[in-house]
């Protein structure tokens, strides 16, 4: 469980807002918004991000964690105050309405179905973001260590540009207290 | 020269007051039997009632009573009071894993029913999966996070089962994987959390692998989703048959073990010791006889399928019992070294000690060991088996009726109810089958 050990809220926390800071920084300038058409004045407010959800590869079931990693990044893309976030509770109806998986609407044809229901909620958007984490154990005789990776995909669903970033935490799990004592460093945060 | 009257006259009367407060547990017994009995013939109002009365002065068993009367509340049409109740008794049960020494020095004293009733290890996971269904039969708000505790709690339990370097008893642990499959459902139903129910379900088919429909619903959330377009789940869960419960029970090869080793310390020691003829008594938990294994869904009159086992109450329940039993019956073993130790320890401060204040002695420890009563406490209206039936259905009203089966044989009446289904959500219908009738009613999500 994330949290148990070494890395846990208070260690995940700062890899995020860096993570979304930096990713969104890169998207902040030369971006036209959702509803313009050239010819058109530009509509006022920021550009709209659809923040899909969280997707956990790793190894371990991470329960209600996730949900915070959830908020998190949604608070910071809040807080940004160059980007608009949709509400979570639009998203769910949206997917519960076209009843497509988070993991299909980068197919173009199903990104459309989900542009278009949110549209219809008057929630029109003009980025997808999608958050995943993996790990990779490495063992050595009775400790073993987890790196985290909290990878976040920005689609522009206007022209299809993507980015990404990611965050890495690593955790040390120490079957023995001599494998503590030897992982032991006072300048780790 | 010190007069022995008094003493063993003392120890005498020590133990026929212990026998009279034995008798008086057995009349509490009774009454808790006769609103138990209320319930399983489906008068569920009825058997709040009695236990309601039941409680104040229930003492030492006030937690199991809770937990008697909780069931008895869910299924009564009261899943918010059940729910409180549970709660309460959850909380106890944590606190009481701490360790008392005066209950646990009286317990060696006297019996395992001196303490304070801390739940076996399967009951304290099934409060969890109680508190998730009650939840869900009401606002459904906090259901994901009892659903979680369940896993949680399994976890801690065989975590913390044996000191480092022991061999750990709950290592084996059979695990209850209802708790995992609604953390699976619910996140299913958000329609954005397919990772996380495909995760959960593939956690209740490695746990539960008789579970069919657990194959299903994990190839669902695969490749598939929650519904199609108009349509809703229904998930109905019934509690089915009579659950496991504590008895009595001697264990004979170990009192005629332990006769032949005080046999032998008499012959060869300075006093003689108590012989073991009261047996020594422990619980064993045991499966109850049942008359009805599953349960028949209709929709509209035709058949829509059979309930499912998610999680086995009754196997678990033994399973697990059997891990910790040795230790059980070292306890047993270990109060009646304690008290031949004491009458031996009193026989050594008398100067002078005659042939018959010994054997006057040796009566009082054997009616003091006679006390002894295993503490057969424990939640008697769990059910046999939870099982599960899902269905989905388009969206509006649908009647459905549940007929309670033996196989294939219906050995019930049907009782009928009635769900809304909406668009892409899900619907929770939960009963009781501890017999041929219904406990209660049937209790549905959002009413």
């Amino acid at each position: 469980m994330v949290g148990s050990h070494e890395a846990g809220a208070e260690t995940f926390n700062p890899l995020i807002d860096t993570a979304v800071a930096q990713l969104l920084g890169r998207q902040a300038g030369g971006f036209q918004s959702a509803s313009y058409t050239p010819g058109q004045p530009t509509p006022a407010g920021p550009p709209a991000i659809c923040f899909v959800g969280v997707e956990n590869k790793s190894a371990e079931a991470i329960g209600d964690f996730k949900d915070q990693i959830y908020q998190q990044i949604d608070t910071r893309i809040v807080q940004s105050g160059t980007f608009r976030a949709v509400s979570r509770r639009f998203v769910d109806a949206g997917l519960q309405q076209t009843r497509l998986r988070p993991d299909s609407l980068f197919v173009p044809a199903n990104m459309r179905t989900f542009v278009e229901s949110l549209e219809q909620m008057g929630q029109p958007f003009d980025y997808l973001l999608y958050a995943t984490i993996t790990s990779g154990t490495t063992e050595a005789n009775q400790n073993y260590q987890r790196d985290y990776l909290l990878t976040l995909e920005l689609v522009n669903i206007h022209n299809g540009q993507y980015d990404k970033e990611s965050a890495t935490v690593r955790k040390g799990y120490h079957r023995s207290a001599l494998g503590a004592v030897k992982s032991y460093n006072p300048f780790k945060n | 020269m010190v007069s022995t009257c008094p003493r063993w006259f003392v120890c005498l009367g020590v133990s026929a007051m212990l026998l009279v407060a034995a008798a008086g547990c057995a009349i509490q017994i009774g009454q808790v039997g006769d609103a138990r009995e209320l319930y399983y013939r489906g008068q569920a109002e009825l058997a709040v009632e009695q236990l309601d009365k039941l409680l104040p002065r229930a003492g030492k068993d006030a937690d199991v009573i809770c937990l008697d009367l909780a069931t008895a509340q869910l299924f009564a049409g009261y899943p918010q009071r059940a729910e409180q109740r549970l709660r309460e008794v959850r909380d106890r049960f944590d606190y009481l894993e701490q360790k008392d020494l005066t209950e646990a020095a009286l317990s060696y004293v006297l019996d395992d029913n001196q303490r304070a009733y801390a739940g076996e290890d399967y009951e304290k996971v099934l409060i969890r999966v109680m508190l998730a269904l009650a939840n869900l039969m009401g606002d459904g708000g906090d259901a994901e996070a009892y659903s979680l505790q369940v896993t949680a709690k399994q976890r801690q339990i065989i975590e913390t089962g044996a000191s480092p370097g022991e061999e750990n008893p709950k290592a084996a642990y059979q695990r209850v994987a209802v708790g995992a499959y609604l953390h699976g459902v619910l996140r299913e139903a958000t329609h954005g959390n397919y990772d996380d129910a495909e995760r959960a379900f593939a956690t209740v088919v490695s746990w539960q692998p008789g579970f069919s429909a657990g194959g299903f619903d994990l190839e669902r959330v695969r490749q598939g989703r929650h519904s199609a377009p108009g349509n809703g789940v229904l998930y109905l869960f019934a509690f089915v048959g009579r659950g496991p419960y504590k008895r009595e029970a001697s264990e004979v090869p170990t009192s005629a073990a332990m006769l032949i080793a005080d046999r032998i310390l008499s012959t060869i020691g300075k006093h003689s010791l108590p012989p073991t003829l009261a047996p020594i008594k422990v619980p064993q938990v045991v499966r109850s006889e049942n008359q009805v294994d599953r349960v028949l869904v209709s929709l509209g009159g035709q058949p829509a399928g059979t309930t499912d086992t998610v999680t086995d109450v009754g196997q678990l329940a033994v399973q697990q019992y059997q891990a910790i039993y040795p230790h059980v019956l070292g306890r047993a073993v270990a109060r009646r070294a304690v008290k031949k130790a004491a009458v031996y320890a009193v026989k050594e401060q008398i100067d002078g000690l005659s042939g018959w204040g010994s054997l006057a002695l040796d009566v009082a420890g054997v009616v003091w060991e006679a006390t002894e009563s295993a503490d057969t406490r424990c939640w008697t209206l769990l059910p046999d088996t939870i099982q599960v039936l899902r269905l989905e259905l388009p969206a509006g009203e649908h009647t459905l009726g549940l007929r309670p089966c033996r196989g294939q044989i219906p050995v019930g009446g049907e009782s009928r109810f009635t769900v809304g289904i909406e668009d892409g959500r899900n619907c929770y219908a939960l009963a009781c089958f501890p017999d041929a009738k219904m406990a209660g009613q049937v209790l549905v999500s959002g009413r």
